[in-house]
């Protein structure tokens, strides 16, 4: 079984040990330079457990004992899963978090989309007419998407789009008291995305735009371009099979390594819109001041971004042949 | 870079800005608007004086309405122009203090890791790894939340969070310098460690971290401005964030609460991504002439 594939796996596996590794003592970190003591902070503030329950959480801990003695506690509660237990919503962290990751999950997949295709079209648009006034409106755009904070254009799509002409939904994931079932229920929760779908996907949409139009443009000159127009293949095919394929490159590499960043902008997309996602749930947690929680989120989500991250990889190590064979035709 | 820098003192004359504003567009765009807001952050608490989480008149009024406040007040009485301009302070603060923390740290790990390379890089690459992989805005939240929310705490989560980028673009300017010849020469001269890394490579590897920089500066006020909208600001300081974070339950009767302070923060943050992005055409000329 030495497929290249699985090599490969396990290479990738080998490296992501110590970032995870990472992850975890840096939880354990904050934990420890965290006011008050480490109990104190899982609790919750506001004495959420009740004295018992801290004082057997204390022992438990073994707060007496020497700090790498409770950090390696700390890692062997975490490699079994055991992320602890919120006293405020009453439920495992794990629970908690593994219930609210598919809302989550399809709010970024959705967004994802959305910012890819129509990042991919205003980027060849833009470079097909560069300099004229479609690139400069997509230009204009772009530029403002970057600097627009996305919770607030969430509001104002909520003031417009909702408040005003009534069309979408401003929150939540489903209409609970319609108590629509299959296909209706997808349509209901289809309506309710569009907002925050959209709304996530903006940044990243400029993101991919000028990516895809600086290298569209970039192959412009490429002798393989030139061949292909020589050979007498029409304006439409040398941009969309010759080029924007080569353009597409970058984006794959982008894209999954933008992982991270789109879980951040969920937060604030999904506190925006009541979206039931781990977004929401942090921004509860925050309200709450349960820090356990907190601290399994990040955990988790970083976890989550190395997982996804070794999957582009594959994905990209599987195209990267055909893809060597292209770009080494672009060059020489 | 250094063209851009050498024109700017030249460019002390109309005609010389003229043609500067020519040559540089957007990035005079940038400057302006940046301009702006920096004489709003200074003159504007002089001209609408106060605290602004004081009641200073009648809730809910609609900007126009009443000459005495012109951008209207939120639902609490408290009038918004003497909150944007007293905001303007506090993102441009928090923003270029947690940039110069943000600077720091990366600079020294990338400079250590690039110049000495080996075990020592290796190791400051996994840090850095960590830090890459952890989604940053959930990270800057928990800091945040669990060493309670403060000014202090905003702008050393937000350097934490923001530095690996820095470090990494420091590390590959000191790879490709550190064997460069004047390099070698400072050497062989007998340069100790420390004199080589801050007087010979750092000088050069410096222009495109100051463009970095500026797009940071652009994070860090965006970044601000997220936590305050959370929940998660400084509770004795009004912020744009905070502003809009209060605001978000009347947005369907009064979207001017939440937009004014918006709109606010796309300007600021417009005009360090225009500076920086300027910044870095003039640093790859070559780039700028291909575009067109």
């Amino acid at each position: 079984m030495r497929h290249p594939a699985l090599a490969f796996l396990r290479q990738r596996l080998l490296q992501v040990i110590p970032v995870v590794l990472g992850i975890a003592l840096m939880n354990f970190v904050i934990l420890q330079l965290a006011p008050g003591d480490v109990v104190d902070v899982l609790a919750g503030e506001a004495g959420a457990a009740s004295p018992e329950t801290m004082a057997q959480l204390r022992a438990s801990f073994g707060l007496d004992q020497p700090v790498w003695l409770q950090l390696v506690r700390y890692l062997g509660q975490l490699a079994t899963l055991d992320l602890g237990f919120s006293y405020r919503q009453n439920m495992p962290v794990l629970d908690l978090i593994l219930s609210r990751l598919p809302a989550t999950l399809l709010l970024m997949a959705l967004a994802m989309g959305i910012a890819l295709a129509l990042g991919v079209a205003l980027g060849v648009l833009s470079a097909v007419r560069v300099h004229r006034w479609p690139d400069r409106l997509v230009s204009l755009v772009t530029l403002v998407a970057y600097a627009v904070p996305t919770f607030w254009l969430g509001l104002m799509a909520i003031v417009l789009l909702s408040a005003r002409l009534g069309w979408l939904p401003s929150g939540g994931m489903v209409d609970i008291s319609a108590g629509h079932t299959g296909l209706a229920w997808a349509a209901d929760v289809a309506r309710h995305a569009v907002l925050p779908a959209c709304t996530l996907a903006t940044f990243y949409l400029a993101v991919y735009t000028r990516l895809v139009r600086t290298a569209m443009l970039e192959l412009d000159g490429a002798d393989f371009i030139r061949t292909a127009r020589a050979k007498g293949a029409g304006e439409v095919r040398v941009t969309v099979v010759h080029a924007l394929r080569n353009a597409l490159l970058p984006l794959v590499t982008m894209a999954g390594y933008q992982l991270a960043s789109l879980l951040s902008g969920a937060v604030l997309v999904e506190s925006v819109f009541s979206w039931p996602g781990l977004g929401r749930l942090a921004f509860e947690s925050v309200l709450a001041r349960d820090f356990n929680l907190l601290l399994g989120i990040l955990l988790l989500s970083s976890v989550m971004v190395t997982v996804v991250n070794i999957f582009v990889d594959l994905l990209y190590a599987a195209i990267d042949p055909r893809v060597s064979v292209t770009v080494k035709g672009a060059t020489t | 870079m250094s063209m851009l820098i050498s024109r700017l003192p030249a460019a002390t004359t109309p005609l010389a800005w003229w043609r500067f504003a020519r040559a540089y567009p957007s990035a005079t765009l940038g400057l302006v608007l940046m301009l702006a807001v920096v004489l709003v952050a200074l003159v504007g608490p002089l001209i609408f004086p106060g605290d602004p989480w004081d009641m200073a008149g009648p809730p809910m009024l609609w900007p126009g309405d009443d000459p005495g406040y012109p951008l209207g007040t939120d639902f609490m009485g408290r009038d918004l122009a003497t909150g944007l301009a007293a905001g303007a302070r506090v993102s441009l603060l928090i923003g270029l203090v947690s940039t110069a923390l943000a600077a720091t740290l990366g600079i020294t790990v990338g400079a250590i890791g690039g110049y000495f390379g080996g075990r020592v890089d290796a190791a400051l690459m996994r840090v850095t790894e960590v830090f890459q992989t952890v989604p940053k805005f959930v990270l800057a939240v928990v800091l945040v939340a669990i060493f309670k929310p403060s000014v202090t705490t905003v702008v050393v989560a937000i350097g934490v969070v923001s530095w690996p980028a820095t470090a990494r673009l420091v590390r590959a300017e000191f790879l490709s310098l550190r064997s460069r010849e004047f390099v070698l020469a400072a050497r062989t001269v007998g340069m100790s460690h420390a004199r080589l890394i801050l007087t010979q490579i750092l000088p050069n590897a410096l222009p495109p971290v100051i463009a970095m920089a500026t797009l940071t500066v652009a994070t860090a006020i965006q970044t601000e401005a997220s936590l305050a909208f959370l929940g998660l600001g400084d509770p004795n300081v009004m912020s744009w964030g905070t502003i809009i974070g209060g605001g978000r339950e009347q947005v369907a009767d009064a979207w001017y609460i939440c937009g004014l302070p918006g709109l606010a923060i796309v300007v600021t943050v417009l005009a360090f991504n225009l500076i920086g992005d300027g910044i870095n055409d003039a640093l790859n000329p070559h780039l700028r002439q291909r575009r067109h």
